[in-house]
């Protein structure tokens, strides 16, 4: 019998915005832990929360044992690790008087929008994941998060467009600087390029365009043949410029999984070639897959199999240097889009920006965007910048050939 | 209970929630758990701003207000604040649930129950992928401020899911069949919804053909008017967005004319079903709001806060996700009233278009979106074979012009496994649902 303990800590400040002012400050301190029984190829499991429960959430999570929640598989071992990454986190009065400033600046320069943030945040997100088999695994990461929501004063819409700066670093200046070329660029209309077909650049973390791997790469639908590209491992599919592969890191994630699986720089696509679907421990072995260090669990429940880590390799070139003097789009707000069962492609994009020489110059219509998988990541695949969408985040320019049209 | 500081306005939220799950994976048990939760939102309000606090630890709720307190300036007159004015005064009597309590009913019990619909499942060879859910939630929630209110509820919801991957040829297909209620006894009939939702399924994955991205005629069902209402609609009537905004409440002059006489659209927390909420989560209680009538603008959903702001009353849609969030303006149950024809007249009228039966997800700004999953063609009046549709989308108020058509029927329908996401606050669960809803010019990729 092997027991784990699994410990998520969320020690948060926020501030939220409304009509361009601080609104009210939150602050939040959330301990979860989940006990883990493994024993006999079967998992027990139960949790608590706060500081006090371990002995009672044991008893429940031995008692658990008998739902026969079969495990068949090792539990990690053997291995002692710590990173901390990341600078202290803000206070609230700190924070409340950086955003104030940050408002201030925005006001001052752009007195045409209103400005509102649902949150932002700074705080110091601890996971740690230990047995007593020797596995001793902690992470602490510090994040800051500054979303900003704008809309023109004389705009009747909701939002009109957003950006957003998350990293392990804050910088004023820098925020400032990246804000204010989203909302000159607002402020100037500008006509779609001719052409049907165009060079379409998205924020390389936004799931919209990668949702189609995270659905079809799963290793249980994929080992069952459920998926698009089932039985087509070891095949050419995309362009040879197109690796996929998993990043903890560069999703400010611990660097091990709910499984203590350390799995970064996993390929699941490299060279176009598809390698390997995304799999915890139970399905690798169900299959004969390798786990891919992307399970996923809350702290009381079973780990299972997630896929919010998969990065795109990036090119030695710059945006600037990908486009050279051509104009291209770029999608800043797409919602509602999504691929048919088929790998068909088709999202409107409600805020896009003109891109030219690497830098946001207008605003474009709203649009509409379509293609397929095979097209976007086959002959019409631009790939990811080697540069940054902004230096204080781990963003970078996705690009495709994509059919747009005005909607 | 507490005490609450003097010269600011504090409120108290209690929540204890006792949550079941049973899952299982193509016929593996993945989770079967009772999970007790608990913990407290404390907000304090000194007439200029809030000041929030999250805590699992319950017996430091105290010192929570008192440290908010310190970090907020005590106003003599906070009691004449019109926010804290809108706020709750009365000790409400207690809401309990009705129906046999789910925490009586074994988890064998549940277990037995999700499971007895395994055979249908097995028995249909192109089902490659499957997974299969029951939850329950029992919540318990106490409300103390500072103006003297009390309020205790109890509440409780079940549900069970079944996701299905269909693969034949080389083709593939998702879905999902779904049933949900307060009582245990409300998933009776899950057989009879699966069984038909596994035949609309095949056919989809043997026949369906993608649609000629263009503008198109579309008959929206039930659950995708509901989802229309909510994303095109409900949005944008929430209170908040319009605080502070000019332009904004222009745009919301009550008695603008948005669609047809015929077009009603309500949110209703009374309302039986995944979106009931008896009282908000500021102690407002539950009550219907008609956000258009005979096709005018006529009302908006508020919180106490938002309500002060723009001269109007509370109408209990302050929710919050769970006791880590504070409560901010959602919709309950929100959905189109019965309209104008009969369904089948409502098809009747439409040449060459398209029906949404299904969705996958659905979103809404100035402009909004839904990904149909089973979608079908119509000829002529008629149902007219399986269609692949990426998404519909329009800009909100166009759209509603652009209605012509609404059935006499409403049928509303509840949820478990997802909701509604506003901010960072998601999964919020709500009830959708309404009459078929027939669209002209709807923009379709």
């Amino acid at each position: 019998m092997t027991k784990e303990k699994y410990t998520l800590i969320k020690d948060e400040v926020s501030v939220k915005v409304a009509a361009s002012v601080p609104e009210s400050i939150r602050t939040k301190r959330i301990k979860r832990t989940g006990v883990r029984i493994y024993k006999d190829g079967c998992l027990g499991i139960s949790g608590y929360m706060g500081d006090e429960g371990e002995a009672e959430a044991t008893k429940r999570a031995e008692a658990a044992l008998a739902h026969k929640i079969s495990y068949p598989c090792e539990p990690s071992a053997a291995l002692a690790r710590s990173v901390t990454v990341g600078v202290k986190p803000f206070t609230p009065k700190e924070l409340d008087a950086e955003v104030a400033a940050v408002l201030a600046a925005f006001r001052k320069d752009f007195p045409q929008f209103v400005l509102s943030s649902p949150f932002i945040k700074s705080g110091t997100y601890t996971e740690a994941l230990s047995n007593d088999a020797g596995l001793d695994l902690h992470s602490a990461i510090t994040l800051h998060e500054f979303a900003i929501l704008f809309k023109q004063d004389t705009s009747s819409s909701i939002m009109d467009g957003w950006f957003e700066c998350a990293g392990q670093k804050y910088d004023r200046e820098t925020f400032l600087a990246y804000g204010s070329q989203f909302l000159g660029a607002y402020l100037n209309k500008v006509s779609l390029p001719a052409g049907g077909k165009l060079p379409v650049f998205f924020d390389d973390n936004d799931g919209l365009v990668k949702q189609i791997f995270a659905r079809e790469l799963g290793g249980m639908t994929f080992g069952s043949g459920g998926s698009l590209f089932s039985g087509k491992a070891g095949q050419q599919l995309f362009n040879e410029n197109f690796t996929l592969f998993g990043s903890r890191q560069d999703d400010y994630l611990p660097f091990f999984d709910a499984e203590g699986v350390c799995g970064e720089g996993f390929k699941y696509i490299e060279n176009g070639v598809l390698r390997a679907p995304f799999c915890d421990k139970k399905t690798a072995a169900k299959f004969g897959f390798r786990p891919s260090g992307t399970a996923a669990a809350s702290y009381d429940g079973t780990p299972e199999i997630g896929a919010s880590v998969m990065k795109i390799k990036s090119q030695a070139k710059t945006i600037k240097e990908m486009l050279g003097s051509q104009p291209a789009v770029f999608v800043s707000m797409a919602s509602g889009g999504d691929f048919t069962s088929e790998g068909g492609f088709g999202t409107p994009a409600q805020v896009a920006y003109l891109l030219q020489d690497g830098k946001l110059v207008g605003r474009l219509p709203q649009l509409q965007l379509s293609s397929s998988v095979n097209e976007m990541y086959g002959k019409d695949f631009l790939g990811v910048s080697g540069d940054k969408i902004m230096p204080l985040s781990n963003s970078r320019w996705l690009g495709f050939m994509l059919n747009v049209s005005k909607m | 209970m507490y005490n609450f500081p003097e010269g600011l306005y504090s409120d108290v939220r209690i929540e204890k929630v006792r949550a079941t799950l049973v899952q299982y994976l193509k016929g593996d048990l993945r989770e079967m758990r009772e999970r007790d939760t608990s913990g407290a939102f404390i907000r304090v309000y000194d007439g200029k701003r809030w000041y929030y606090s999250s805590t699992t630890s319950l017996d430091k709720v105290q010192e929570e207000i008192d440290r908010l307190a310190a970090l907020a300036t005590p106003a003599g007159a906070i009691a004449e604040d019109k926010v804290v004015k809108n706020m709750a005064a009365e000790k409400a009597r207690p809401h309990g649930f009705t129906g046999k309590d789910l925490r009586t009913v074994t988890l064998a019990e549940k277990n037995g129950f999700l499971s007895s619909f395994f055979p249908a499942v097995t028995g249909e060879k192109t089902i490659t992928m499957w997974s299969a859910s029951f939850s329950d939630t029992f919540t318990h929630r106490e409300l103390y401020n500072s103006k003297g209110a009390q309020s205790v509820c109890e509440q409780q919801f079940c549900g069970i899911r079944i996701g299905m991957t269909f693969s034949e040829n080389g083709h593939t297909f998702a879905e999902g069949a779904m049933k949900a209620g307060g009582e245990f006894c409300e998933l009776a009939g899950f057989k009879e919804t699966l069984d038909k939702v596994i035949e609309k399924s095949l056919d989809f994955l043997r026949n369906s053909k993608r649609v000629k991205p263009g503008k198109y005629t579309v008959v929206l069902s039930p659950l995708a008017a509901g989802v229309f209402a909510h994303e095109s609609f409900g949005h944008k009537s929430e209170a908040d967005f319009m605080l502070g905004d000019a332009a904004m409440m222009k745009e919301w002059n009550i008695g603008r004319r948005l669609g047809p006489d015929f077009l009603h659209i309500t949110d209703d927390g009374s309302c039986a079903g995944s979106g009931f909420t008896p009282f908000d989560d500021e102690g407002t209680p539950a009550k219907k709001t008609t956000l258009i009538k005979n096709g005018k603008l006529a009302g908006r959903l508020h919180s106490a806060v938002t309500a002060a702001a723009m001269g109007e009353l509370a109408t209990g849609n302050a929710r919050a996700v769970s006791f880590e969030f504070e409560p901010i303006v959602r919709m309950t149950t929100t959905h189109f009233e019965a309209g104008n024809m009969s369904k089948e007249e409502l098809f009747a009228g439409v040449k060459d278009g398209l029906f949404i039966d299904t969705i996958k997800h659905g979103s809404g700004m100035s402009t909004f979106t839904i990904a149909p999953s089973l979608a079908y063609f119509i000829k002529d009046g008629k149902i007219a074979g399986p269609a692949q549709v990426s998404v519909i989308s329009g800009s909100v108020f166009d759209t509603f012009g652009h209605i012509d058509a609404i059935s006499d029927k409403v049928e509303l329908l509840s949820f478990v496994g997802g909701g509604c996401g506003k901010m960072e606050q998601h999964p919020l669960p709500v009830g959708f649902g309404g009459p078929y809803v027939r669209v002209q010019e709807m923009s379709v990729l």
